[in-house]
């Protein structure tokens, strides 16, 4: 296990499009400032789905608003780049950040039912994007919708176009949402939470589209998610967040098979069950909660929950190491292997 | 939608009759009116006759029978005071009040609805501290208050606008400001919560995404749906000023269904009092269901026709 500056994987290749080094945010909580996310860093290739998971709290909305420059009023970057396609996008001005969203970078939410504007007709709120950034005609516009419609896989797109937002499905809105976030051909998509609010059905479709979209267009997508399943369907890579920071990051087939952080195990488990448990029907759960804002321990944040904590996780913050191809584990006392096999679906290496 | 309307107007039939029932019986339990209609030395036996005449000497429910049977027939009886037909006299008042109401309502709306936006958009700012106390000063100023001061500044220190009457746009600009004010206040509450609600909705945040500018989400986005709280509000208030405005027609002598309500309590004209709330009910329950049809014109959620079956 060597020392490592994080995120050097891809830098030096042509092949980066994202690149979060050292991000830090903090939010202003009564004149005060508080670290909200600490050291992010993690970079996505082009053409790439990389997962960011970790329970609720660790930062990983916080980090996909940072990207696309939608932090709120008393939120701001402390700290660290968000590099665009070789652009520093991370100090750009608001009002050039205006120019990138929904150009260059496509989002998607977890509410599908409340992300649409409920008083507009889809078809124009997917236009408007077109309208925004002056792209193509009032003829061409209308079609293009109609065409991404189409790719979405919403059916019988000229119906579509003329209803509302009430008249969907929540997977039809989601897929809505996907040609809205998908109009201007961006290269990025940011997907939070994009299958959360759905049934278990639409989900997989929503994540066959999120993999299709990115074998056909080449977008490359940041998914934001709670759920190892999902990550295991359509991730290439894996960042595991904690308390605003990032824990372990891997291929996703290494870190189904070697995780290496006792935090990344324990998500692992609670999803797939863990071979250390004698055959139980149940699955093993993280005990306690992730700290809140402002209560995040000096040493490693996982320390209170973590079963193998040392004496120095307690004092010092662990630093990024590497412990394979493309696998860093922030950890003083990281899981040994081989400690685990995983049951239920086979993960695709990637 | 036209089962929609007939269910309405069947309970907007069954409201009516609550009210004038209610009115019927209320009225007379002021008194008999013949006291107040008689010279001051008329005998008892000029009184029983004119009490025999108006028909106040039968029994209670063969009167409030006597009263709904002529209802029916579009008859509320004639003033006991001017002996014309009372409906009559009301609705000869009524435009007078229409003409207050609709000046007062647009007063308000001009300065609430951009007052509402900026209170909200500006929060923690400075517009916010000059606004909002100017809107607490509206709604907790009485119109009895602040008509006087309104009349003592701008009729009798400055005389640049006339005190009372009516006729022309000059003689409508006190009365109007004196009642929009309260409507204003309140009215200007409401699209301020309504648009800090909205800004707060994740389908900003997805007009953001987009990269729309501030400007655009506020214009595009943010007004219509924030309207919706407003116009509800606005057609209770509606409602309220086309019922007639008691105290701002007393103070300016505005001749409406208001300053008529006064005047005929006072002098016990039992069949215009009735005729003024039947009007007046009838008009708050008509402005309410236009709002309700207008709600559905603006959110397509309430659209009782399916539109994707078009």
């Amino acid at each position: 296990m060597q020392p490592l500056e994080a995120s050097t994987m891809f830098k030096a290749t042509n092949d980066l499009l994202l690149d979060v080094d050292e991000l830090s945010v903090g939010v202003n909580v009564a004149g005060r400032e508080i670290g909200v996310l600490s050291n992010v860093s993690f970079n996505v290739g082009k053409g790439e789905i990389v997962g960011v998971v970790g329970e609720s709290g660790c930062g990983k909305s916080l980090t996909a608003l940072a990207i696309i420059g939608l932090l709120g009023d008393n939120v701001r970057i402390t700290g660290g780049t968000i590099t665009l396609d070789g652009e520093r996008i991370s100090s750009l001005s608001s009002t050039q950040m205006r120019k990138i969203r929904g150009s260059r970078i496509g989002m998607i939410f977890q509410e599908p039912m409340v992300a649409l504007n409920p008083l507009m007709r889809v078809g124009r709120q997917v236009k408007e994007v077109l309208v925004i950034h002056a792209i193509g005609n009032r003829k061409s516009r209308k079609a293009r919708v109609l065409e991404l419609f189409r790719q979405v896989g919403l059916p019988d797109p000229k119906l579509r176009y003329r209803q509302f937002p009430h008249q969907l499905s929540g997977g039809m809105r989601q897929r809505v949402m996907i040609a809205m976030a998908l109009a201007a051909e961006p290269k990025l998509l940011i997907a939070d939470e994009p299958t959360t609010a759905l049934d278990v059905t639409v989900q997989a479709q929503i994540l066959d589209l999120l993999e299709d979209i990115r074998t056909r267009l080449g977008t490359s997508v940041v998914l934001v998610t709670h759920d190892m399943g999902v990550v295991s369907e359509v991730a290439d890579r894996v960042v595991v967040m904690y308390a605003g920071q990032v824990v372990e990051s891997a291929p996703v087939a290494e870190l189904f098979e070697n995780a290496r952080h006792p935090y990344s195990v324990g998500l692992l488990g609670s999803v797939f069950g863990s071979n250390f448990e004698e055959s139980s029907d149940e699955l093993p759960t993280i005990s306690g909660r992730v700290p809140s804002i402002g209560e995040v321990p000096s040493g490693c944040p996982f320390e209170p929950r973590c079963e193998n904590a040392i004496d120095v996780c307690r004092s010092d913050r662990p630093p990024a190491a590497s412990v394979g191809t493309n696998h860093i584990v922030a950890c003083w006392s990281p899981v040994e292997l081989p400690r685990m096999r995983l049951f239920g679906k086979g993960v695709e290496s990637s | 939608m036209g089962r929609f309307i007939v269910r309405r107007l069947i309970q907007a039939a069954l409201s009516l009759f609550g009210v004038l029932t209610i009115v019927f019986f209320v009225v007379r339990l002021t008194g008999n009116p013949v006291r107040l209609l008689v010279p001051q030395n008329a005998s008892a036996a000029d009184i029983a006759r004119l009490t025999h005449q108006l028909g106040l000497d039968r029994p209670l429910l063969d009167q409030y029978g006597t009263f709904l049977v002529n209802i029916l027939h579009g008859n509320l009886g004639y003033s006991y005071v001017q002996s014309q037909p009372a409906l009559g006299i009301v609705l000869g008042r009524f435009p007078n009040t229409v003409e207050l109401a609709i000046s007062a309502l647009c007063f308000s709306l001009v300065f609430a609805i951009p007052i509402g936006f900026l209170t909200a958009y500006f929060r923690g700012k400075w517009i916010e501290r000059l606004l909002m106390p100017v809107v607490a000063l509206g709604q907790s100023m009485p119109a009895f208050w602040s008509g006087i001061l309104l009349v003592l500044v701008f009729a009798v220190h400055w005389r640049i606008l006339p005190s009372s009457g009516q006729g022309g746009i000059k003689a409508l600009i006190l009365p109007s400001i004196t009642l929009g004010m309260i409507t204003l206040a309140s009215i200007a509450r409401i699209s301020r919560v309504s648009f800090l609600e909205q800004l707060n909705k994740d389908y900003v945040r997805t007009a953001r995404t987009k990269g729309a500018s501030t400007a655009r989400v506020m214009v595009v986005h943010v007004f219509r749906n924030a309207l919706l709280p407003v116009i509800t509000m606005v057609g209770l208030e509606a409602a309220n000023l086309l019922g007639g405005a008691v105290i701002t027609e007393e103070i300016f002598a505005w001749p409406g269904i208001g300053q008529l309500t006064v005047q005929s309590v006072q002098s016990s004209d039992f069949p215009v009092v009735e005729a003024v709330v039947l009007v007046a009910s009838a008009v708050y329950i008509l402005t309410n269901l236009s709002v309700d049809l207008l709600y559905g014109i603006i959110d397509p959620r309430v659209r009782i026709k399916r539109v994707g079956s078009r």
